[in-house]
């Protein structure tokens, strides 16, 4: 009910905005004292205006000792089920979280909710608006956020749309509506998904789809079949050779390569294969001769090789049709073949007239399928020449732990006179880890001992405070100790050598956040507020 | 003392000031710290030369930094107290060092001249004469000011709200200008709240009707204020703009001695960088509520803070007033020493309002009124005080709840809904608090909506804070 409509507002509001000179005043009509005292005042006052002035003031005072809200029924939403996680305490943690999800980088915030999850601890109320919103802004981050926002907090994300991602209702939609209505992110997801548990049934439902959909996102959802790839997708994979789109075919032929019996790349196998001679001595096979076709074959655009060179190809003629050869034929065969280590085969390529052909080709074939031996040989006999690219591209192939050596290495190198090659070690290393992982802690210590000295000359391209968040737990105490005994307040001046805590003051509250969450113990700690 | 880190931000001076002290929970940031019963210090480094010196005296709490900044509190003194709040293992018992005591001597002797230099105002008080002369000076310049009032009144009904336009605003705005300089503000600011509200909204009519027909009320008790008594003269005076001054009521009021638990806090800047503070407070034993209003000019602060949910003992001098409720710190709990019959005996004749709480069957704090006694306490205020917009409520077993679609928050309590006067972060923390379990939820009610500013459920605690 609103109040300016209520009857008795009705009856003094004609007058009132006529003017008590051209209408007379009807005077509301109420039971009880106010009617009473209503009646009195109209009986007593000199004039039609006070009396409704008198009159509206006696109603305007009535109503505020009446007002008492709207009535109305409980909350349609409910309470929230009942938590069976303890909630993290809202002390000294609860501050540094706060802190975290509300100005930290996501990589941060993940790691934390992270252990928040491994100590069997969910998000305490009074952060959970917090956090759905971080979710809101961070779609890596919503994985790491599910797991801890416990039963109240997919009750609160239910009060707002913005925060349907937390419901659990969309993950829980049937599949079908889920593949037909989704975004395409969404979409390759749940290809993915389904094409880890059942890798038939993922591909019919590709196939099955393919008609209706564009080019790009062909070529997006028949990536998703690498996963599980067997000869069982060889036909699929065939007809997407000859699919309209460029770069479906170019996935296609990709995918195919890691197929060696499939006909495509049996016939590509033997193509190279005429190119291909042993030189024997007693029926030894002394040395290896490769030699380009001399000319293009009819069967080749079939197959996708392209019998003229692009424009500002760096290759001649014949390289060219080599490296087109070479690159359907997968790295297994070579070594197989020839007999040769993946790193005899870098050596014995660059002693040839076809290095760039072979390395490119091969550098190729590697990235659709990566192969620990091969990454290693590249990186060992980097056929600088031959390529344009540095070896960060193998080394990103790698498993991240694989890299440490050849980090370490780059890194022992450095001194104070030269520091290059720092950034470029930095920001892999950030990229080769997922939130929550961190590199081992000799590379730590080995990282914040030459930061420093690069520091000094130059400075980070990647944000500090990213670097901070890969640093292996047990170097970051010696970290905050300066900082706690306040040697961090007066910098030296004098030239010397700065500490790695000085130069990473500013990331100083990133690193305290760390720490404080590292030894989070799996047990429940009491909570502050109840006592 | 114990206290929550809310109800620390919550003494910012905005929130800024709130954010730089959160800002400042750096580990290495701070050296030296210590604390005693009666203060905390510590040493905190700021972005160059030597650390600045850090002390709070917890009696307030009462800051003082040696920083140069012009914020009171600033921003070290509150993270100060947050790191106190949030760590109390950070701070060693030990004997405050020579800067700390010096400051907390010199306060407490200047506490004591304070004291004594109101004993010495109370007994040699103005020239009584004097004081009534300018009185009755001020009375004859609002009695004419009212005068016109109510003729202006008058014509704008008689001639009809229907003919107010765009031009009518300062037609509006002179009759406003004529009563401040007849010495009535407070008519004037109702005046002119009126004239903002023209035209404003479909409601506006009726709207408009309630705000000069409350103005009329106040014309007629002008009129006829001889006939009435001298708490109802004092709320009237408070409506013309005119309060008695802090020395008029520390003298003459008899003092409520208490155990005072701080029920909410809020700081809102008003115009002109003013800055208003409102304190509600309420006696364990009496059951008495009270409201301490401050206002301060810039960036300066209160000098007392009030941490919210925490209590303090202390005297209480309630101005005169038909429903009293604001009332000035008169003393610590030594001032005047309490005992049972002191507690109860200071209602005044028309503390009608107060007696619904105050007779409580439980007079403990924790122990909230029924919905129903807290609305009638309130409609007993206004009855006795019809001028008066602002009452504390305290809701036990009140529910937040959102609106369908709506932006809005609102609370649900004792089968009606209250639409809530809250931000929209921190109404989502209340809702997340409460996950739709009731809260125990104090906040100022206007008639309309209800501010919260403390809740307390299951999981936790809530306050007001600017951040």
């Amino acid at each position: 009910m609103n109040a300016s409509t209520a009857p008795h507002w009705q009856s003094l509001l004609p007058a009132a905005m006529v003017g008590t000179e051209k209408m007379a005043l009807a005077a509301p009509a109420l039971d009880g004292a106010v009617g009473a005292l209503l009646t009195q005042l109209q009986a007593q006052a000199d004039s039609p205006a006070r009396a409704l002035l008198q009159s509206a003031g006696v109603l305007a005072v009535c109503e505020r000792a009446a007002a008492q809200g709207q009535p109305g029924p409980a909350p349609e939403a409910g309470a929230a089920a009942p938590d069976t996680r303890p909630a993290l305490a809202c002390g000294s943690l609860g501050i540094t979280l706060r802190w975290v999800l509300a100005e930290a980088p996501v990589r941060l915030q993940i790691e934390l909710l992270q252990r928040l999850d491994a100590a069997g601890l969910r998000l305490p109320a009074a952060l959970l608006p917090l956090a759905l919103e971080a979710g809101q802004r961070s779609v890596a981050l919503r994985p790491a956020l599910l797991a801890v926002l416990g039963e109240r907090g997919r009750w609160l994300a239910k009060h707002s749309s913005y925060w349907r991602y937390a419901t659990g209702s969309a993950a829980q939609a049937p599949l079908e509506t889920r593949w037909s209505e989704g975004s395409l992110a969404q979409r390759v997801d749940l290809l993915r998904e389904e094409r880890r548990i059942d890798a038939a049934g993922a591909r019919e439902r590709l196939r099955a789809a393919l008609p209706e959909l564009p080019a790009r996102e062909r070529a997006e959802l028949a990536a998703v079949l690498a996963d599980n790839l067997s000869m069982q997708d060889e036909a699929l994979l065939v007809a997407l050779c000859q699919d309209r789109g460029a770069e479906v075919r170019q996935t296609a032929r990709a995918l195919l390569v890691r197929l060696p019996l499939s006909a495509p790349t049996q016939r590509a196998i033997a193509r190279l294969q005429a190119c291909l001679t042993p030189q024997r001595v007693l029926l030894v096979v002394k040395k290896w001769v490769i030699e380009p076709p001399q000319a293009a074959g009819d069967d080749w655009p079939a197959d996708g090789l392209q019998a003229e060179r692009p424009k500002g190809e760096s290759l001649g003629e014949r390289a060219w049709w080599l490296y087109q050869l070479a690159r359907q034929v997968p790295l297994a065969w070579w070594t197989d073949h020839t007999g040769m280590a993946p790193a005899a085969l870098l050596q014995w390529a660059r002693k040839g007239d076809w290095t760039e052909a072979l390395a490119r080709a091969w550098l190729d074939v590697l990235r659709l399928a990566p192969d620990s031996a091969w990454c290693q040989a590249f990186l060992d006999h980097w056929p600088s020449k031959a390529l344009q690219e540095s070896p960060a591209a193998v080394l990103a192939l790698l498993p991240p732990a694989a890299r440490e050596p050849y980090w370490t290495q780059t890194l022992q190198a450095m001194h104070a006179g030269k520091v290059t090659g720092f950034n470029e070690v930095a920001s892999q290393i950030v990229q080769a880890y997922a939130p929550g992982e961190h590199v081992s802690q000799p590379l730590s210590a080995l990282l914040l001992e030459k930061l420093p000295l690069f520091l000094a000359r130059s400075s980070l391209r990647i944000p500090q405070d990213e670097l901070c968040c890969v640093l292996h737990p047990a170097v970051l105490a010696a970290l905050l100790e300066p900082a706690a005994l306040g040697i961090l307040a007066s910098p030296p001046d004098d030239g010397k050598a700065r500490s790695a805590a000085q130069v990473l003051r500013n990331s100083l509250q990133v690193i305290a956040a760390r720490h404080a969450f590292i030894n989070l113990c799996p047990t429940p700690l009491p909570d502050e507020n109840r006592t | 003392m114990q206290f929550s880190a809310e109800s620390v931000l919550a003494l910012a001076p905005d929130a800024a000031s709130a954010k730089a002290a959160t800002g400042l929970l750096k580990p290495g940031r701070w050296s030296a710290l210590g604390d005693n019963a009666a203060a905390v210090w510590g040493q905190c480094q700021g972005s160059s030369g030597s650390p600045y010196q850090v002390q709070v005296d917890l009696s307030g709490p009462t800051f003082k930094c040696s920083c140069p900044s012009h914020k009171f509190p600033c921003k070290h003194g509150l993270a100060l107290l947050l790191l106190k709040a949030r760590d109390a293992s950070l701070f060693s018992a030990e004997a405050p060092p020579a800067w700390v005591a010096e400051w907390l001597g010199a306060r407490a002797e200047r506490a004591q001249k304070k004291e004594d230099k109101q004993r010495e105002k109370a007994l040699a008080p103005p020239d009584p004469q004097a004081a009534l002369k300018s009185a009755q000076q001020r009375w004859k310049q609002i009695d004419a000011g009212v005068a016109e009032l109510r003729q202006w009144l008058l014509d704008q009904v008689a001639r009809g709200l229907g003919s107010v336009g765009p031009a009518s605003a300062s037609a509006w705005e002179s009759m406003a200008a004529r009563l401040v300089d007849a010495k009535a503000p407070g008519l004037a600011q109702r005046l002119r709240h009126a004239a903002d509200g023209l035209l404003q909204g479909g409601d506006w009519p009726a709207q408009t009707l309630r705000r000069l027909g409350l103005l009329q009320l106040a014309c007629d008790a002008v009129a006829r204020r001889d006939a009435l008594d001298e708490a109802a003269v004092a709320d009237l005076r408070v409506l013309l703009g005119w309060p008695l001054d802090k020395d008029a009521v520390l003298a003459r009021a008899t003092g409520v001695a208490d155990d005072w638990r701080v029920l909410g806090v809020i700081q809102e800047e008003r115009e002109n960088n003013l800055h208003e503070r409102r304190v509600w407070l309420q006696g364990e034993r009496s059951g008495r509520r009270a409201l301490l209003l401050d206002h301060s000019f810039g960036g300066r602060g209160f000098e007392q803070g009030w941490l919210c949910g925490t209590q303090q003992a202390a005297t209480l001098a309630f101005y005169p007033s038909a429903a009293p409720l604001r009332a000035l710190v008169a003393g610590g709990a030594g001032a005047a020493p309490v005992t049972g019959a002191q507690a109860e005996a200071p209602l005044p004749a028309h503390g009608g309002a107060q007696d619904a709480l105050a007779a409580m069957p439980s007079p403990g704090v924790r122990a909230a009124a029924s919905a129903e006694q807290e609305w009638t306490a309130i409609a007993g205020r206004i009855a006795a005080n019809p001028w008066d917009g602002l009452h504390p409520l305290r809701c036990a077993q009140a529910t937040p709840c959102r609106d369908g679609d709506g932006d809005g928050h609102g609370l649900h309590w004792a089968g009606r809904r209250l639409p809530l006067e809250i931000g929209q972060a921190q109404g989502w923390v209340l809702l997340a608090l409460s996950g739709g379990q009731p809260l125990s939820v104090m906040g100022e009610w206007n008639g309309q909506t209800l501010r919260p500013l403390s809740a307390q459920g299951a999981d936790g605690l809530w306050n007001w804070s600017a951040a």
